[in-house]
Formats: structure tokens, C-alpha cells, sequence
């Protein structure tokens, strides 16, 4: 009797060892949100007595609310978005691997998908669309066209995510698979709201690159500018520190006053203020005052 | 006299102005005519120097500023582009939007890279034309 229960729990250690090993391999993997999502449907099941079934359903819904509310706090923009991630790590725990691949296809399926019918966004939604853009970009906001498309792509969303709360195809039944299966329209529309989200994250991502090419255009130009004031006033410039130092400046007093003039004649043609031009400033308007002394 | 000679081997002016002044401070020593001659070619050189500088900012600003002018009309006919193309559709052609922004985007991308070349070429031009 005690072998046998020894052995007994021996086995389940074995088979909760294999099943750890199992589950550290996928989030090595990147598959962390299956894992999270096997182990919350478990615990879902246990603590409700209901079954893997239902239970799946359940948190799959929590996995909609939760990016649901993420939308709502505005967080549509973060490029990494957990409750995105969760989301599509749900809908490959359930379908497949490739399920959010095969929805994002089903949605450009004239034979699969369906219209939605959705307004386009009032004044209001287009002015909540500004405020994301303006606080996650420190308020910079892209042109008008990308905030209206980012009001559009949101409103499609949570279209989407009412649907899966209220859609009797989608209420009635328990097991989700069969859902999919028996009505892909409802996949091809989660397949909608995976692409407006991909949409936000190509906005997101251009944005970025677009201000890093404002930043860029600027630098380059005071660059070029900084490196013709090196060219043409370097050496002045030493000659006129070696000169301060070494000798008497008394002795180019005109020179100094000329250079003194020149130079600050060059610093208005470079309006970003060269380094070189900056000391030459500097170094002769010193000399011009030991002059004066 | 050590102290003249390297503050005229040093100077920014010309090899010939140099030689010049050499000769000159050999001859008569650092007396004030020397100085008068020393300041002078200093004070033309500077001018040189100044007047070729501005030339150089100009000549850089204007091919900068018709380089800005191609790039953002260029853009602005992108973005033309799109507005009719997504006049069309509705918030629910989320496919057929992606796929147009995704063109447009590589094409502002296109036009970037243009740009940036375009901006290397006037720069080096510029500055190979000033060392000239």
C-alpha cells in the first residue's frame, strides 16, 4: 500500500517536472502567453467547478476585457501592449500556432468575412485619438489624417470586442473552437482588429521615425555648417590663441579688431553657432581686451 | 625673433605671404612698418576667408532649401495619393487601409533616403568646392 502511494506520487512529480521543463521551454520560446493563459484557464477551472471548456471561454473573455480596457486608458499606442500580447497568446492556445496569422487572412476573405457597420468617429473620438498620440509622444502628434485613421482603427477595435461579448454565436456556446469553426466571420472579425492593431503599430513605428528624421535633417545641417566654420576659421583661430600667448597682441591690434568683426559677421551665417567660430569669438574678444588694459 | 618667425610659420596665410613676410622681417627686423605689413596680410586673408565662408553657407543653404523644396513636394504628392485613395473607404476596410498605408510608408521612406543622399551630395560638393 505505501509502494503504491509512493509511487504513485512519484509519477505526479515526474509528470509536474516534465510539465515545468514543458512550460519554461515556451516562454524561452516567446510562447509566455500560452503558458499564462493554459495555467489561468486551470486555476479557473478549480476554483469555479466548471470545466477546461468553459473555463477557456472565460478567460478568453477577460483576455477581450482586458485589452478592451487598455483601450479605453489609451494605451491603443504602446507598441508592446501585454494585453495584446495575451490576447493573440490566447487565440494560439485555442486554435493553433498560427491562428492569429490565419484570422489576420480570413479578415481580406470576401468568403469568410463580413462588413461591420461602423460610423466614422464623431469629434470626440477624433479628439481622444490627438490625446494618445500627445501623451505618448511627449505631446508631438503625426499629421491629421494618421490621428483620424487611429480614431477609425480604435472605434473598429472595440466594435469587435463588443461583438464577442454580445454576438449570440458567441454567447451561446461554450467551447470556443467550435465557435470559430462554425462561424469563421467571427474569427475573420478578430483578424480585423489583430490588423487595425498591426496599423497602429506601423503608425507608431513612423512616427518615431519620422521625428528621428526631423532630428536628423537638423543636426546634419549644423553639421555641415559646423564643418565649413572649421574649415575656413580653425586656423585663424589657433593663430590668434598662439599669438595671445606667445607674443605680444599689442602688435596686431588691427588684425585682432578685423578677425573680432569677421568672425562675428560668420556667426550670423551659421545660425546654430559653430564651436570653432564660438572660441574665435571668444579668444579675440580676450585679446581686444588685453588691448584695451 | 625665434617667436616671429613661428608666428608667421604658423599663420593662416598663404605660403607666398609667408615667404613675404620672412624675407621682409630678415631684412628689417620687427620694426612697425613689419607689423603695418603683417597686420594687413592678416586683415586680407581674413577678409578672403570671410567672403569665401558666406559664399560657402550660401551656396549650401540654397541647395539645402531646393533639395527641402523636392522633398516636400514629393511628400505632399504621397500624401495626395493616399487622401483619394482612402477617401473611399470606410473605418471596416481595415485590410484594404492597411495595405495603403503600408505603400505610403515605403514610399516616405523612399523619399527620406532621397533626401539624405541628396544632402550628402551638396554637402561633399560644397565642401570640396570650398577647399578648391
Amino acid at each position: 500500500m505505501a509502494f503504491r502511494s509512493a509511487k504513485y506520487a512519484a509519477k505526479k512529480i515526474g509528470e509536474k517536472a516534465g510539465e515545468f521543463t514543458k512550460e519554461t521551454g515556451e516562454r524561452m520560446i516567446g510562447r509566455g502567453a500560452e503558458v499564462r493563459f493554459r495555467k489561468e484557464v486551470k486555476k479557473y477551472a478549480r476554483e469555479n467547478g466548471v470545466s477546461v471548456i468553459q473555463a477557456e471561454k472565460a478567460v478568453f473573455e477577460d483576455r477581450v476585457d482586458t485589452m478592451d480596457q487598455a483601450i479605453l486608458r489609451g494605451e491603443t499606442l504602446c507598441e508592446k501592449l501585454s494585453a495584446f500580447r495575451e490576447f493573440q497568446g490566447a487565440l494560439r492556445e485555442i486554435l493553433g500556432r498560427d491562428a492569429p496569422e490565419q484570422l489576420r487572412k480570413d479578415a481580406a476573405n470576401p468568403a469568410v468575412c463580413r462588413a461591420l457597420v461602423i460610423p466614422s468617429p464623431n469629434r470626440d473620438e477624433i479628439k481622444e485619438s490627438l490625446d494618445i498620440w500627445k501623451k505618448e509622444f511627449s505631446g508631438r502628434v503625426p499629421n491629421n489624417r494618421v490621428v483620424q485613421d487611429t480614431a477609425e482603427q480604435i472605434k473598429l477595435m472595440r466594435a469587435v470586442f463588443d461583438e464577442v461579448r454580445t454576438d449570440p454565436a458567441f454567447v451561446g456556446p461554450d467551447n470556443l473552437r467550435d465557435i470559430f469553426t462554425t462561424h469563421p466571420e467571427l474569427g475573420a472579425d478578430i483578424g480585423k482588429s489583430l490588423i487595425a492593431k498591426d496599423t497602429l503599430e506601423i503608425h507608431e513605428r513612423m512616427f518615431t521615425r519620422a521625428l528621428a528624421f526631423e532630428r536628423s535633417r537638423e543636426v546634419f545641417i549644423r553639421t555641415t555648417k559646423d564643418a565649413l566654420a572649421n574649415m575656413f576659421w580653425r586656423a585663424p583661430v589657433d593663430w590668434f590663441v598662439a599669438s595671445a600667448k606667445a607674443f605680444v597682441p599689442f602688435r596686431f591690434t588691427s588684425a585682432f579688431k578685423f578677425g573680432y568683426q569677421t568672425m562675428r559677421l560668420a556667426v550670423r551665417e551659421v545660425w546654430s553657432g559653430s564651436r570653432i567660430l564660438a572660441r574665435g569669438l571668444e579668444v579675440t574678444a580676450r585679446g581686444l581686451n588685453t588691448l584695451r588694459h | 625673433m625665434t617667436d616671429i618667425l613661428s608666428l608667421i610659420a604658423s599663420s593662416f596665410l598663404s605660403e607666398k605671404d609667408k615667404e613675404a613676410l620672412k624675407s621682409l622681417f630678415q631684412s628689417r627686423e620687427a620694426d612697425e612698418a613689419f607689423f603695418r605689413t603683417f597686420n594687413k596680410l592678416l586683415i586680407d586673408e581674413l577678409g578672403r576667408r570671410g567672403k569665401e565662408f558666406q559664399m560657402s553657407v550660401e551656396a549650401f543653404d540654397r541647395r539645402s532649401l531646393e533639395i527641402e523644396k523636392q522633398y516636400h513636394i514629393k511628400i505632399e504628392e504621397l500624401e495626395k495619393e493616399l487622401d483619394h485613395a482612402l477617401a473611399g473607404l470606410t473605418p471596416d476596410d481595415v485590410v484594404k487601409k492597411s495595405e495603403l498605408w503600408k505603400a505610403y510608408y515605403v514610399a516616405v521612406d523612399a523619399a527620406r533616403t532621397k533626401y539624405e543622399e541628396a544632402m550628402r551630395r551638396a554637402t561633399s560638393e560644397v565642401i570640396k568646392q570650398a577647399m578648391s
